[in-house]
């Protein structure tokens, strides 16, 4: 997914952020909008984005190790994050139409879900082999003396089950990935 | 009388406020609440709290019959009606009373007199207390106005007596101007309100907003307790207050005579409790009185932090009749104070906001304070006052106060609703407010430069961010907001569900 950073004021674009992906830990490419608006790629080698319990978290190899944490919280349902800074909240507005589609296409490909949170494995609902539907839920895991079902949010052939049960996981830490529901692999 | 049960009849910040002094002085607290308030966080700091039900602010806060009920039955001794509100009807100070408890507060005699804006200017010429320099009515005819603007000094400005909104006002500098002035002013105020009348005034050029803080003991003793300066605001409304006034500090002999006044009214009219006496002032340290304020004011807390005094302490004190000595209640002010009023609306257009307090992260360290009521998964009502938060610093000096009050910005986050904070990350990094020069217009005057150094950092902090070269962002996770903790709030874990539902950000 691709967002841009709006100014608070103006709604103006001011930057423009990939993947933004829960425990995604992936290049991290920020687009710079220079005067004239036009978008400048930089990209940020193994840069890991992790949203959980309300804290957006930006790592970055830099060589001093720099690690940036922000607060934030989705608005709506569609998809809109908020952070908050120094000079107020900023929006993080999903884009639509062919940035997102450059973007991956989410949802018809492999995907790997990963945990958001640290916890435990409680019991996992699902074996590899399995044809899962959008909304199944795959695995309940303990957290913070919850119970926690984690539910897919696509359809698709479990490939790889990452966990067992009783296991300790960190945020970040990959579940279960996976496949194009005809099976095929990517 | 010492007493033991106080109500406050307020909500917000400043009932908390209220209720950590009397804590502190072991005095019980009895809190009310409109049923929209059920969640508001007064409601935890106080011993007792009564509902005042449903409906609009006349049926709840501004409900003088309930509250004097709930007096009653909660058999509290003394009521302090905190600012806005009740805190100046004189009908309310006298039912207070009915009802067999002490106001903490003036008399209603005197909530009465200042609150008529023309009997407190006429009262205060005959204390001696400068007013801004004008004809008494509109003037006659040219001649007329000639010699009332020779009497009071260029620049005048010349007003239409039935107006208002600029139409019919004229800035008159120079004395060959006047003629053509007064008669353009006289047709336009003829022509928009069909009266002619126009009067005179003194034009201040860049006018502050100075007041002194006074408590009397209602007996004739007490007197000031310092200056503060409050010229920056929006649509009349403070955004930045300090203590001193740093206009004051370039005219000590202006200071000197400004805090005399004050004790001198304080003294004639044996003014009783903690009121405000608020002046425009002029770049040569010229003074005018324009209102004064009989009740706590909203930005008390610097004249505590460089006076160390507890003003709601001092106002409890000579309710329960403590004398003072006539004079300045302490001998000097000590170091600088700034405060902020953080307000849920847009930085720069002053739009409302509003929403849930998703996270919050205050920020902490030596000399720096939050008076607030909100918390993570609070919603801001918007039936009330904007305000989110003040936030004070003290400094030994202005400077060291203007550094202070950078990094409290700095630490400051507020996440799930737009506030301004970001207005006043740019004011404190803004040159003429860093010299304690600014006036009135400030806000105006500056806008283009205040919204490029906010423009400037806001396309700054994304990329800098990203690069790992901003000291501001690297800032201490929420932890001790409750973030994970054993508060973890309803929002966090529905949050939670949500992330581990995988719904895709």
């Amino acid at each position: 997914m691709k967002y841009s950073i709006t100014s608070p004021e103006t709604e103006a674009r001011l930057a423009t952020l990939e993947n933004l992906t829960d425990g995604a830990v992936a290049d991290w490419e920020l687009g710079l909008l220079d005067d004239k608006g036009v978008e400048k790629k930089q990209l940020l080698k193994a840069a890991r984005v992790t949203f959980a319990q309300g804290v957006l978290e930006v790592c970055f190899a830099t060589p001093e190790g720099s690690r940036l944490v922000f607060p934030a919280c989705r608005q709506g349902n569609d998809g809109v994050f908020v952070i908050a800074t120094a000079l107020g909240n900023l929006r993080l507005l999903p884009m639509r139409g062919a940035a997102v589609e450059a973007a991956g296409g989410a949802g018809k490909g492999v995907k790997a879900i990963k945990s958001s949170m640290p916890g435990k494995v409680l019991k996992i609902l699902c074996k590899v082999g399995d044809l899962i539907e959008a909304g199944q839920p795959l695995l309940i895991i303990e957290a913070m003396k919850m119970e926690n079902e984690i539910r897919s949010p696509q359809s698709g052939i479990v490939e790889e089950l990452g966990v067992q049960v009783g296991q300790s996981i960190q945020s970040g830490d990959l579940l279960v990935k996976l496949g194009k529901p005809d099976g095929s692999k990517s | 009388m010492a007493i033991q049960k106080l109500l406050i009849a307020n909500r917000g910040e400043i009932a908390i406020r209220v209720a950590r002094t009397c804590k502190r002085m072991g005095i019980k607290t009895v809190g009310i609440f409109s049923e929209l308030d059920r969640k508001s966080l007064h409601l935890d700091y106080c011993d007792e709290v009564f509902s005042l039900g449903d409906g609009t602010l006349g049926d709840t806060y501004l409900n003088i019959p309930k509250i004097a009920d709930i007096i009653g039955r909660s058999r509290a001794q003394a009521v302090h009606p905190g600012y806005g509100f009740l805190s100046e009807r004189a009908a309310f100070a006298e039912a207070v009373k009915g009802a067999g408890a002490i106001f903490v507060g003036p008399s209603a005699d005197s909530i009465r007199s200042m609150g008529d804006k023309l009997e407190a200017k006429r009262l205060m010429k005959l204390m001696g207390v400068p007013l801004l320099p004008g004809t008494e009515g509109g003037v006659k005819d040219f001649s007329d106005a000639k010699t009332a603007a020779d009497r009071i000094g260029y620049p005048v400005l010349l007003k239409a007596s039935a107006g208002g909104g600029g139409k019919g006002m004229r800035i008159v500098r120079k004395s060959d101007e006047l003629q053509a002035a007064l008669e353009g002013a006289a047709r336009e105020a003829k022509n928009y309100f069909g009266d002619g009348t126009v009067y005179i005034e003194k034009y201040l050029e860049n006018p502050h907003h100075i007041e002194v803080q006074v408590v009397g003991d209602g007996y004739g003793g007490g007197g000031h307790v310092f200056d503060r300066e409050c010229s920056i605001q929006r649509r009349h409304q403070k955004l930045v207050e300090e203590s001193p006034a740093p206009l004051l500090n370039r005219h000590p002999k202006s200071k000197a005579k400004i805090l005399e006044v004050a004790t001198q009214v304080v003294e004639k009219m044996k003014y009783a409790n903690a009121g405000t006496l608020e002046f425009l002032g002029d770049d040569e340290g010229g003074f005018y009185f324009l209102e004064m304020n009989t009740r706590l004011q909203v930005e008390h807390p610097v004249t505590e932090w460089v006076t160390g005094l507890d003003l709601v302490e001092r106002q409890i004190r000579v309710a329960e009749g403590e004398r003072l000595p006539t004079g300045a209640l302490v001998d000097a002010q000590r170091g600088h104070s700034i405060e902020v009023r953080v307000y849920a609306e847009t930085p720069f257009d002053y739009l409302p906001t509003g929403g849930r307090v998703q996270a919050l992260q205050l920020p902490v360290g030596p000399f720096v304070r939050v008076d607030s009521s909100i918390y993570t998964g609070y919603d801001i009502l918007t039936d009330y006052d904007p305000t989110l938060m003040k936030l004070s610093v003290w400094g030994a000096t202005r400077e060291e106060s203007v550094a202070r009050l950078r990094g409290a910005l700095d630490e400051l986050r507020i996440l799930g609703v737009q506030n301004n904070q970001g207005l006043f990350w740019a004011i404190t990094r803004e040159k003429n407010f860093q010299k304690g020069e600014y006036g009135t217009p400030y806000l105006e005057k500056h806008r283009e430069e205040l919204k490029r150094l906010y423009d400037t950092e806001l396309a700054r902090l994304m990329p800098a961010a990203a690069l790992g070269a901003v000291e501001s962002l690297r800032s201490p996770v929420l932890a001790a907001n409750g973030a994970g903790g054993a508060g973890m709030s309803a929002w966090e874990l529905a949050s939670r569900r949500g992330q581990l539902r995988g719904d895709a950000p």
